[in-house]
């Protein structure tokens, strides 16, 4: 391969105003270009560090607008996502028609049409997308969050229609708004209320399922002091919360596959929850007590606050500002934008170790580094979805209620195929997709040679020079054969396929 | 892209001889044991343990149909007498009192043979009904304590030196370690071992996965030891050719991903590459609503349970007398069901152990009985720790006494499983 296929490889569509291209070079004078010397003391710069924790990775483009205006004004921006245009976006995922239909409309259309399945790609692609090109990332980010806590198993054809409606019409609306609005619009969703058997649970053996994962998983946690008993009596206010199902079975209009109180359903007997009395005769209002008594609970808030910390900062998160967030919680009446501003000013945020990066997350950030365009979208997801399923990480594929767990141990067994993904990348080989590499590099007089390849990436990807070991451990490769392009790109590769680029 | 396995490049970069030489003389995760082995002794039997995730209804697999209360409770959802009347699928006797499910019947002439004993109203003494913590606590070993972040398996690995440095002492099959087999000895995860190789061009996949192990020299001990361990791995497993591999005995595996994990352990298993431990999981046991009876949801999965089991049996033949599988669940499910013709989260469950070295019956259980005043909280009491199962096979058939290190704090009575 000659250097014009490297070229063509890397890319010949897109591009970088040259505006950026001076912003560009401040990053990269941050971060000492040109320099192979050994770096002892590694301060991570903090517009990657806000970068690396508030979206999906850097990309030159942003790498360059956070430079222009300052972290602060950047997260600022980013809590306030409903004034970041997202046209680009838009225009991708306007293809998949399905994500803007009703559940009802969807049934009505792909029930027994063999095509049930295309509503599932479309979410989960759309999902990717998403990450991968929304301008409103951390609303994204914490879209994923929400997904996570009130996870819901894409397992049949059904659970796709439902699902569509819980992202767009649950998730999404108050993905940054207050917590008891979320919790209730999720009690209410189809969707979680066929998954976690609510919709059949009746007076006469109620189904526990919900209940339990409820309190464990939705707010108090599992040690957050509730009993056997809480469980069967809190199943027992939420009988009767169904939907109309996909065969019209009711002769009062409602529309298939939305929420349904059926009265018939419901043990009207009096409750004890927690210990409040939940009167007798109180029919639905059961419920929304139930929800309004876990919202407000203090273990909810320290639950809630515990999951934020560990996403956005440590594994372990510090109880100091777990505590921070709980107080604001329970102050803001719930409300998480708040709890984020407590989150994202605090000394934690700004110490934080490196966070290894989930199997997504890696796989987005590496599409997002090399600016990689996905012009075909199913040529894209199919092998897409193939190696997130062999990492384990499927948007709505988990099968459990817990959502994937956000902890380094349990993501570390996949380092082989993450490897490959780099090589594959670096060498251009991400189906239906183009990387654009080649406008960025002349826009920063970068020559194709290896050093200042690498030193550029490396002011891009890590924020820093190369240290020593890395410099070391590309360089030498490298050095089997530099005249060769095809090395260059391994050597993209090996960048990315580092420890350094495993976290966030 | 073409991809080639590891041991194709050793062969094909055999002038690279000083480079694969200075690999090869790398077992690099070894020395960094955080403790060192406390006992030596000769590797025992390979270990196989197969996790039903979700809470397994043990009462309608292991069916107990000599107790007319199950038939009193479970109207909907009761696998029939095995001498009920009419053509309907139902249990097939094993010792008078219990009966298999229908569907598990290609593992009754196991049963028969006395290479397979069920133990019935067994579990963890602690008395969650949580999926999550159920199964922490008894993947971990430690009952109601969540201090120590290793499993069972692993601890028994790490404590146990059988002079075997393989890097797949240990595999777990799927897509992360299963809790079970987290340690000190790094476990192998993957799914398919024809496609556990390093991408990209295959004549510079041997410096790449240098420069690889070079970046990952200086990071994080835990991040250092999966890569070099994965580097390892790719060495042996890539000598391994699954798509060659003739099961024997006319054994048949099925396509799931259950039966080609069974499969490609024996492959391993045959392939003599230090294979000690391999866990293995089928999910979807949840089964609140729509759970079937003799046919349905759970008699879909006991079918790939045991059709997987099966072909593994018969494959392994006379080898069984060096495998010890065990079966196992978070919990069992409630004893009554519920409305939705399916059983909620309950607490006393089965486990199957398969091996050429028993000394029990088919059913080896301290029947607590079903009638309302004999249950735990409406759920089948436990009359036998799952600890004492898994202590005795470490014990008898895998040559570790520190039964200690790998359940603290408890007691264990033996049971008498296996005859040596």
């Amino acid at each position: 391969m000659n250097r014009r296929d490297f070229l063509k490889v890397l890319g010949a569509s897109g591009g970088v105003a040259a505006t950026q291209s001076a912003a560009l070079r401040r990053v990269l004078a941050h971060s000492q270009p040109g320099s192979f010397l050994p770096t002892v003391a590694i301060e991570r710069d903090p517009v990657l560090h806000a970068i690396n924790r508030l979206t999906y990775g850097p990309t030159p483009d942003l790498v360059a607008h956070v430079q222009a205006i300052g972290v602060e004004a950047f997260i600022n921006e980013q809590l306030a996502p409903e004034l970041i245009a997202d046209s680009a976006l838009e225009r991708r995922l306007a293809p998949m028609t399905t994500l803007t239909q009703t559940a009802g409309e969807l049934a009505a259309e792909y029930e027994g049409s063999g095509n049930g399945f295309q509503v599932r790609s479309h979410l989960i692609a759309a999902t990717l997308l998403r990450e991968i090109y929304t301008q409103r990332q951390l609303y994204e980010r914490m879209v994923e969050f929400w997904t996570g806590h009130f996870s819901i198993y894409l397992g049949d054809i059904l659970s796709g229609f439902l699902k569509v409606d819980d992202d767009r019409d649950v998730i999404r609306p108050h993905a940054l708004g207050r917590f008891r609005d979320l919790l209730g619009a999720s009690a209410h969703s189809p969707a979680m209320l066929v998954y976690l058997d609510n919709a059949t649970s009746r007076k006469e053996a109620p189904n526990e399922n919900y209940a339990r994962e409820l309190m464990e998983l939705h707010t108090l946690g599992v040690d957050g002091g509730y009993t056997e008993t809480d469980v069967k009596e809190v199943a027992r206010c939420f009988t009767g919360w169904t939907i109309n199902p996909i065969r019209r079975r009711f002769d009062d209009g409602s529309e298939i596959l939305t929420f349904r109180y059926q009265a018939t359903f419901h043990d009207d007997g009096e409750k004890t929850v927690l210990g409040q009395t939940i009167p007798a005769g109180g029919g639905m209002r059961d419920g929304e007590l139930v929800l309004d008594i876990l919202a407000s609970h203090p273990s909810t808030a320290k639950f809630i606050a515990t999951k934020l910390v560990r996403r956005f900062v440590a594994d372990d998160p510090p109880q100091s500002l777990v505590d921070a967030c709980a107080a604001t919680f329970l102050q803001s009446d719930g409300d998480i934008r708040s709890v984020l501003r407590t989150l994202f000013g605090a000394a934690e945020f700004w110490d934080a170790a490196p966070k290894f990066k989930r199997p997504l997350e890696y796989t987005v950030s590496v599409m997002r580094a090399l600016n990689y365009d996905i012009q075909d979208w199913q040529a894209f997801s199919r092998p897409a979805f193939t190696v997130l399923l062999g990492m384990g990480q499927v948007p709505f594929n988990r099968e459990t209620p817990d959502g994937y767990p956000d902890v380094q141990e349990e993501w570390t067994d996949n380092l082989l195929t993450r490897w490959n993904i780099a090589i594959a990348a670096a060498h251009g080989g991400i189906p239906g997709a183009q990387a654009s590499l080649k406008p960025l590099l002349e826009a920063n007089n970068i020559p194709i040679e290896a050093e200042p390849i690498l030193n550029f990436f490396a002011g891009l990807l890590y924020g820093r020079g190369l240290t020593s070991t890395e410099t070391t451990s590309i360089l030498n490769y490298v050095a089997t054969d530099p005249t060769n392009v095809e090395v260059l790109q391994d050597a993209l590769a090996l960048l990315m396929a580092a420890p350094a680029f495993q976290y966030r | 892209m073409k991809t080639y396995s590891r041991r194709e490049l050793l062969q094909r970069a055999s002038a690279l001889s000083v480079l694969s030489g200075a690999h090869l003389m790398l077992p690099g995760w070894m020395p960094r044991l955080a403790f060192s082995p406390r006992h030596r002794a000769p590797q025992g039997d390979v270990l196989v343990c197969v996790f039903l995730r979700g809470g397994a209804d043990a009462l309608n697999m292991i069916v107990p149909h000599g107790e007319d209360t199950y038939y009193q409770v479970r109207p909907v959802l009761a696998i029939p007498r095995p001498d009920a009347s009419g053509s309907d699928p139902k249990a097939l006797d094993l010792d008078g009192f219990f009966g298999i499910h229908p569907a598990l019947s290609p593992l009754l002439p196991i049963f028969q043979s006395g290479q397979l004993t069920a133990i019935h109203a067994t579990g963890s003494p602690d008395p969650t009904r949580s999926h999550f913590e159920a199964m922490s606590f008894m993947e971990r070993g430690t009952p109601g304590s969540k201090t120590v972040s290793t499993g069972w398996i692993g601890r028994h690995l790490a404590t146990l030196d059988t002079g075997n440095n393989s890097p797949v002492r240990a595999i777990g099959w799927g897509t992360s370690a299963q809790q079970s087999i987290r340690g000190t000895v790094s476990p192998v995860v993957l799914q398919s071992i024809a496609d556990y190789h390093l991408g990209g061009r295959v004549d510079v996949a041997m410096q790449m996965m240098e420069a690889i192990n070079g970046l990952y020299s200086e990071d994080t001990e835990s991040l250092q030891i999966a890569a070099e361990a994965t580097n390892a791995a790719i060495d042996v497993v890539s000598s391994v050719r699954v798509d060659q591999y003739q099961p024997q005995n006319g054994a048949v595996y099925d396509e799931d991903g259950f039966s080609f994990g069974l499969k490609q352990t024996a492959a391993l298993i045959r392939a003599e590459v230090g294979l000690e431990a391999a866990c293995l999981d089928i999910g979807g046991w949840d089964t609140h609503a729509n759970q079937g009876g003799a046919e349905g949801n759970q008699a879909a999965l006991m079918t790939t349970l045991a059709a997987g089991l099966g072909a593994f049996h018969t494959d392994m033949g006379a080898d069984m007398s060096r495998v010890t599988l065990v079966v196992m669940s978070e919990f069992g499910r409630r004893v009554e069901e519920n409305a939705d013709a399916g059983t909620d989260h309950g607490h006393g469950g089965a486990m199957l152990v398969m091996s050429g070295n028993l000394a029990q019956g088919p059913v080896f259980a301290r029947w607590p009985g079903l009638s309302p005043e004999y249950l735990d909280r409406g759920d089948l009491a436990i009359t036998t720790d799952y600890r004492d199962v898994l202590a005795e096979i470490i014990a008898t058939r895998l040559n570790n006494p520190l039964i200690d290190d790998i359940f603290p704090s408890f007691r264990r009575s033996e049971l008498g499983l296996f005859s040596g």
